[in-house]
């Protein structure tokens, strides 16, 4: 039996955080889940890493001739978007392959933010 | 408006456009003294390409005493700044008590703490040098390395408290990878546990001052005399 939704009351805020990302070689999404998991714990802990939340809903490749680029977007629970964003600030590569996240903006819908940069 | 610069760049295009277009007002680009003469050209040329203000300095590293006094006499008239990397603590001390140098780079560097005591920060304010904070070494390290680090700077933070000596935060780009927005300096200044309005005076105020000494050290004739440009 699945459990009924909860009401919109109760139910845990979120935020939802655009970005672009930069990088030399192909990321799969797992691939960024695991990293940004990896980055929070390092730098908050597994304590303040349960509050925060973070997940990854999509990324989408972007045609960029000199480099590889994604477009992303990422939920955190409210109140810990500045967390987040330290950590996307603080990676600077992975598996030895330069990569860079430029934060673009914070919403509270999905919706306003694929408006505004095509993420979906 | 706040004015952003960003010292300790490499010379590099797409390092310097993406500066441009994250609204940074400034960057000095700094060359190995070894490279200074053979790549001075190439910074002339990106300056009249570039919408930013460039300056270019010079990187003293690895040198003892003599060969810094050296260098720093016959770069000083050519370079618009000079930056000598911290080392121990007789180097430091070399450092602060040069009143020609300006920046002092990560003086923590081989040491076990942030290299600054309470004599040489006295130094540093009388001889009106800076110390420069490189994130790029920050961000590169881990683990305990990144801890150590965090808690030298921490010591730098607070003499400065006390001292008032000027520090400043340079992203220490080498490549596109390295760039960060002014927006996110100071959120990553958050990882040394300073206060965003801190972090801005080193990215903005902090640097503003230096360039404006420089350019008073330009006009000057001899110590204490300096030409008033009128531009009436």
């Amino acid at each position: 039996m699945k459990l009924k939704i909860l009401p919109p009351t109760i139910r845990e805020k979120k935020r939802y955080i655009a970005f672009d990302l930069f990088t030399t070689k192909n990321i799969k999404k797992n691939e960024l889940i695991n990293l940004l998991g990896s980055t929070l714990i390092n730098l908050y802990g597994q304590i303040e890493s349960g509050h925060i939340n973070l997940w990854v809903i999509n990324i989408k490749p972007v045609t960029n001739n000199t480099r590889v680029q994604y477009k992303g977007l990422i939920k955190c629970q409210r109140g810990y978007e500045e967390e987040v964003l330290l950590c996307l600030s603080s990676i600077t590569h992975h598996k030895s392959n330069p990569l860079v996240i430029h934060t673009l903006s914070t919403s509270g819908t999905i919706k306003s933010l694929d408006d505004k940069y095509n993420l979906l | 408006m706040t004015i952003f610069y960003d010292f300790n760049v490499t010379l590099d295009n797409e390092v310097i456009n993406l500066l441009s277009e994250f609204d940074y007002s400034g960057a000095c680009i700094f060359f190995d003294v070894k490279d200074y003469d053979n790549r001075i050209n190439q910074f002339h040329t990106l300056c009249e390409n570039t919408s930013l203000n460039l300056y270019n300095g010079v990187r003293i590293s690895n040198m003892n005493a003599s060969q810094i006094h050296a260098n720093v006499q016959k770069y000083r008239s050519k370079a618009d700044f000079i930056m000598v990397d911290g080392g121990d603590a007789s180097i430091n001390r070399v450092i602060c008590e040069n009143p020609s140098i300006d920046i002092i780079n990560e003086p923590y560097n081989n040491n076990k703490n942030s290299g600054i005591n309470h004599i040489l920060a006295k130094l540093l304010v009388e001889n009106n040098i800076t110390v420069n904070i490189d994130l790029h070494n920050v961000l590169n390290t881990s683990g305990y390395y990144r801890v150590r680090l965090f808690n030298q700077i921490n010591q730098l933070f607070k003499l400065e408290d006390k001292y008032n000596f000027r520090i400043i935060i340079s992203s220490g780009s080498k490549s596109f990878y390295d760039v960060r927005s002014p927006d996110e300096i100071i959120r990553l200044s958050q990882l040394l546990s300073i206060d965003p309005d801190r972090a801005k005076k080193y990215i903005s105020t902090n640097p503003s001052r230096l360039i404006e000494n420089t350019h008073k050290r330009k006009d000057s004739v001899v110590d204490g005399v300096r030409i008033i440009k009128d531009n009436l």
